[in-house]
């Protein structure tokens, strides 16, 4: 039995191929311009990958925020539903999982068997999302990905206090002017944002294991500050963090095929 | 509520900062860096000292702490033994102390499930309560329920969350001053009288009543007096006794420290007075902020406007609700019913308890006040809680324009949170405001 | 089903075929604003109580003139549809103090008129209610409420009689009684009404003749019997701020969920409680409109609200209750936090929202989050 999952979100689309409870093939690509594009290119390359054919799926289900435009996807569920299920088989002691992306954040809690306990999302503000550390990361005038490694040499973390992205940028460049160290700017960042996925965390209880997917997972610093304000260790993922959806997806479609057979 | 969530918002940093509530560096940098204020500081840090002292005494002393509002004076309370508990003080404490703010007091609530959208004055304190770093109320008197839902709901949503008793001392939808609608606050306030009676399980004591309602009524008369002496050019009263002022009556109102303070204040401006001195280096605005200031950075706020020669001569919270009633010490009777005018007069409690053009209601108010005192311009910095005042101030301000001739200004920002505008922002929307508008 | 369509289209627009055919022979209406408006004083009076709401409204252009940044979307809709003329037809309005967001249109309606931006209706009242129940909020009420009727009384030239006011509260009764009998249908496990529809039927209690409707709806109530009804889906209840949009609750439907019950001010709240029809009619209107099921406006109430909310949602055998708020109301949003504490608490699942209504409504949110509560609560 082969099975697919295919999460296509606002800003990268991602594809996870499982046959017998293995990962066959996952691929991440930065989204086309309509999302039924995106979803085939994908799951083509992931299919490449798998040396297979679109006809040797034989369920798929889509998820994220293009999920219902997917013609070969046979069911949609919600990427809060696949993230969490995802996370679980992964590390089944997990019981949150706190998912930062490009552009909102959610986090999930889940039972023993891996199912939706609850749930809470912020998609409407860029702080605490990867969009603020972009911004950042243009200010400061380095790559996204040098911000976690900078963060953690900081010796004297520069406080930033500007919720907005846009009051932030001003903040941080008026620092930068008065000779702020990068590597506390770094820090200082990376701590705004966990203080705001932080905020959210608590409102839905967070219980251990933990676990932090989402393109801002591959982030150090936020993940260590984070870590810090929630008083945990989370556990860390053996696969990229971004496919954590797609892959709850192929499961949800080996559950749904196990039901009709 | 998870034991190490609540520990999870306060490490180290943050206990530190609650022995700074008291010494509060940022405010106390201000006030005893200008050569006017050195007279004042010292009372004024004496009755703040006592009001968080009496908080970390009350229960070991057997008293109980009222978590009440400061658009509500504490006179009854001192009067009763009872000990009160402003979220708006202790947000406005820590605001102003500590450079950081109060952001974590404020995202605490949030975490707790405290809609983002309500009023910083109060999220900021009940974060600091709620997160357990300040005694407990034991119970939750709710005196501006006419005129502010937000507010009102606040304190509605901490009774139910620490399942304390509640007392809905609620305004009546319109502002008389000596009609049915004072009747029913009355009315209201002296439920209130009751209701703490059976709290505390003390009899109110018309001897105490009537020592808080003298001190009171001296308070009132400073502040009549340095009314008056605004009205001269230029005005002596510097911007930051605005802030003392309003802030001690929100405090101490009844006690015998605040009349020190009161007394110390109307002194100094006196002697500025009879020197000619006003803002520096010369007053070229007389401006009215006809709501709220602003409460962080240590108070630059008022420094600012002290230093860049705009006169601070309408602060609504410092100036309006010291109108429309005595204090009469006579009898019982006649004491609850001032203390009840001077609750029901209260500034914000009656300017926007009806619509904003009825009798007086904010326009009428700004109206006597701006032909009263010279005023040259308006000036609404709010909070974005504040949703009584955002549905109505665009009018408000219109009208203000139309019917008074002078110019005026809306700044989006919040008064106790720099993340939704930061100070600079608005000092320099003030700056070119005067320089381009009011400075002709 | 020709009679549902019938029942429901109203609910769809702001003017309809019945205000207008009351207009043209003549009759006045009076728009008001929420559930505290003693409506049966206007109906007494011979004239239509109509509720404005904010569907309809396609921008918030001209009500973003007059109202800030932090206020509630349904309000600056309202607003937006007297600046768009969509209440010309209306001969007066009675705004009352709900809450601060709606109230504070007294102030803006008013202006944007004086302004050439909107039509003012000749009769233009504020209604202005205390907060506190007890013996002396009551008499407040009371000479406000007889202030209101007075003006009434001097603006159109009517009287407003004991006897007006007792055949008032009959006919009112009356729609309050179908009404109920509607929600106890929704409650059967095999539900004959979807919430839409239910919706639908409610908001149109509020813009038509109570006369003419209470004959519709009970031939509808005998129709419903033949239905097959609804089962399988997963039972919805809805609890929160003001909602005059059936597109909303269609939304959540259409994910696969049945709404079955709610607490809401176009739902149950504006016709659970009767008047008493013994003793003086005034006395009796008034003091229903006071203590009727509570809106958050009221302080110090949350436990009779709160025992409203898991009553109905135990009665209705929910699986699920959505407790969304407004952007900004701060009135459910604050309440809501505490549903949800409590119903968890109880073993009701629950999924808080906070949405903007109207043109700025983000549907693909709203639906990620429905269809994760759904998920979660399905067994």
């Amino acid at each position: 039995m082969i099975v697919a999952g295919c999460d296509v979100g606002s800003l990268t689309a991602k594809a996870v191929i499982m046959r017998d409870g293995e990962i066959l093939s996952s691929e991440i690509i930065g989204v086309r311009p309509k999302p039924e594009q995106s979803a085939k290119d994908v799951m083509d390359k992931a299919l490449q990958k798998a040396h297979l054919a679109l006809e040797d799926i034989d369920y798929c289900i889509s998820t994220g925020y293009g999920r219902e435009r997917i013609p070969f996807a046979r069911d949609n569920i919600s990427e809060i539903s696949c993230h969490g299920k995802g996370a679980h088989w992964l590390i089944p002691s997990v019981r949150t999982v706190i998912d930062v992306g490009g552009q909102d954040c959610k986090v999930i809690r889940v039972d023993a068997n891996g199912k939706l306990k609850n749930f809470i999302m912020n998609d409407k503000c860029a702080a605490g999302t990867g969009r603020f550390l972009e911004v950042m990361a243009k200010t400061l005038g380095i790559r996204l990905d040098e911000i976690g490694p900078l963060s953690l040499r900081a010796r004297n973390p520069v406080v930033i206090t500007s919720m907005c992205s846009i009051y932030a940028q001003t903040e941080v460049a008026s620092s930068i002017a008065r000779g702020a160290d990068q590597c506390d700017l770094a820090a200082g960042i990376t701590k705004a944002m966990a203080e705001r996925v932080n905020s959210l965390a608590v409102r839905v209880g967070v219980e251990e294991d933990v676990v932090i997917t989402g393109g801002v997972a591959k982030n150090i610093g936020v993940v260590k500050s984070l870590e810090g304000m929630l008083r945990v260790n989370s556990k860390k993922l053996s696969v990229d963090p971004q496919i954590v959806g797609a892959l709850g997806g192929a499961l949800f479609a080996k559950e749904k095929m196990l039901q009709k057979g | 509520m998870n034991e190490k969530l609540i520990q999870a918002r306060t490490d180290k940093e943050v206990e530190d900062m609650m022995e700074e509530l008291l010494v509060t560096p940022g405010l106390m940098e201000t006030l005893l860096l200008e050569p006017y204020l050195s007279e004042v500081v010292w009372p004024f840090q004496e009755m703040r000292s006592s009001y968080l002292q009496n908080l970390s005494n009350a229960h070991k002393e057997g008293k109980k702490i009222a978590f009440e509002s400061f658009c509500f004076p504490p006179a009854i309370l001192y009067a009763m033994d009872v000990v009160p508990l402003s979220p708006e003080v202790i947000s406005s404490f820590l605001s102003l102390g500590v450079p950081k703010g109060i952001f974590r007091f404020i995202d605490y609530t949030t975490g707790i499930g405290v809609p983002e959208s309500m009023c910083t004055a109060q999220r900021g304190g009940v974060g600091v309560i709620l997160s357990g770093l300040i005694e407990k109320p034991d119970m939750v008197l709710n005196g501006a329920a006419g005129s502010c839902d937000t507010n009102s709901k606040m304190f509605d949503f901490v009774s139910e969350y620490l399942h304390i008793p509640f007392c809905n001392i609620d305004a009546p939808p319109y502002w008389d001053e000596d009609g049915e609608m004072t009747k029913y606050y009355r009315k209201e306030y002296r439920k209130m009288v009751s209701f703490l009676e059976e709290q505390t399980g003390n009899k109110l004591d018309e001897d105490k009543l009537r020592q808080c309602c003298e001190e009171a009524k001296k308070q009132d008369e400073y502040v009549a007096e340095i009314y008056d002496l605004r009205r001269a050019v230029p005005n002596p009263v510097p911007a930051v006794f605005n802030l003392i002022m309003f802030g001690t009556r929100f405090m101490s109102s009844g006690t015998p420290q605040a009349t020190e303070v009161m007394k110390t204040m109307y002194e100094v401006v006196k002697e500025r007075y009879k020197r000619g001195e006003g803002v520096l280096p010369r007053e070229r605005a007389r401006a009215a902020f006809v709501y709220l200031s602003h409460f962080t950075m240590g108070g630059e706020f008022w420094i600012w406007l002290e230093h860049n020669g705009i006169s601070l001569i309408m602060e609504a919270l410092a100036i309006l609700g010291h109108q429309h009633y005595t204090i009469d010490t006579s009898t019982t009777d006649t004491m609850l019913n001032s203390l009840a005018g001077q609750a029901h007069n209260m500034v914000m409690t009656k300017q926007i308890r009806g619509p904003l053009d009825y009798p007086g209601q904010w326009f009428e108010d700004i109206a006597t006040l701006a032909k009263d005192l010279n005023i040259d311009c308006a000036i609404y910095l709010g909070t974005l809680g504040c949703k009584n005042t955002w549905g109505g101030i665009k009018v408000l301000m219109k009208t203000i324009e139309e019917e008074l001739g002078i110019p005026t200004l809306i700044i989006h920002s919040d008064a106790w949170d720099d993340r939704v505008t930061p100070w600079p922002t608005i000092r320099d929307q003030i700056e070119e405001f005067v320089n381009t508008v009011v400075v002709q | 089903m020709e009679l549902m369509e019938k029942l429901v289209q109203p609910a769809k627009t702001l003017s309809n075929p019945y205000v207008e055919a009351w207009k043209k022979k003549g009759g006045k209406v009076i728009g008001y604003s929420g559930t505290y408006t003693p409506e049966e004083i206007i109906y007494a009076a011979g004239i239509l109580p109509y509720r404005i709401g904010g569907r309809g409204a396609t921008k918030v252009t001209i009500a973003d003139m007059y109202v800030g940044p932090v206020i509630c979307s349904y309000v600056k809709c309202l607003l937006e549809n007297a600046a768009d003329g969509r209440f010309d037809f209306l001969d007066g309005a009675i705004i009352t103090y709900e809450c601060d967001h709606m109230r504070r249109i007294f102030d803006t309606w008013r202006r944007a008129a004086k302004d050439g931006n909107a039509h003012l209706p000749a009769f233009f009242e504020y209604y202005g209610l205390p907060h506190s129940r007890g013996e002396h909020a009551s008499k407040l009420l009371m000479d406000e409420t007889q202030r209101l009727i007075k003006e009434l009384e001097k603006h159109f030239g009517v009287e407003v009689t004991e006897e007006g006011l007792r055949n008032a509260i009959k006919v009112y009764n009356k729609t309050r009684k179908l009404l109920r009998k509607l929600y106890e249908l929704r409650e059967k496990d095999k539900v004959p009404i979807t919430g839409t529809e239910a919706l639908g039927i409610v908001i149109t209690s509020t813009v038509m003749p109570k006369d003419d409707y209470n004959k519709q709806l009970e031939r509808l109530l005998g129709e419903l019997d033949k239905r097959e009804g609804i089962t399988g889906k997963p039972r919805l209840m809805i609890v929160g701020s003001v909602n005059d949009d059936v597109e909303l609750v269609r939304l959540v439907e259409d994910l696969g969920a049945v709404v079955v019950a709610d607490s809401l001010c176009f739902g149950a709240r504006c016709f659970w409680n009767l008047v008493e029809e013994e003793g003086d009619p005034l006395h009796a209107i008034v003091n229903r409109y006071w203590e009727h099921i509570p809106c958050p406006r009221m302080f110090g109430e949350y436990s009779r609200r709160y025992s409203f909310v898991r009553d109905i949602a135990k009665s209705g055998k929910v699986d699920g209750v959505i407790l969304e708020n407004i952007r900004f109301c701060d009135l459910h949003g604050a309440d809501n936090t505490l549903y949800g504490r409590d119903l968890e608490a109880e073993g009701i699942p629950t999924l808080r929202l906070e949405r903007q209504y109207g043109p700025l409504a983000d549907i693909g949110r709203l639906k990620t989050r429905f269809q994760a509560f759904l998920e979660r609560i399905r067994r």
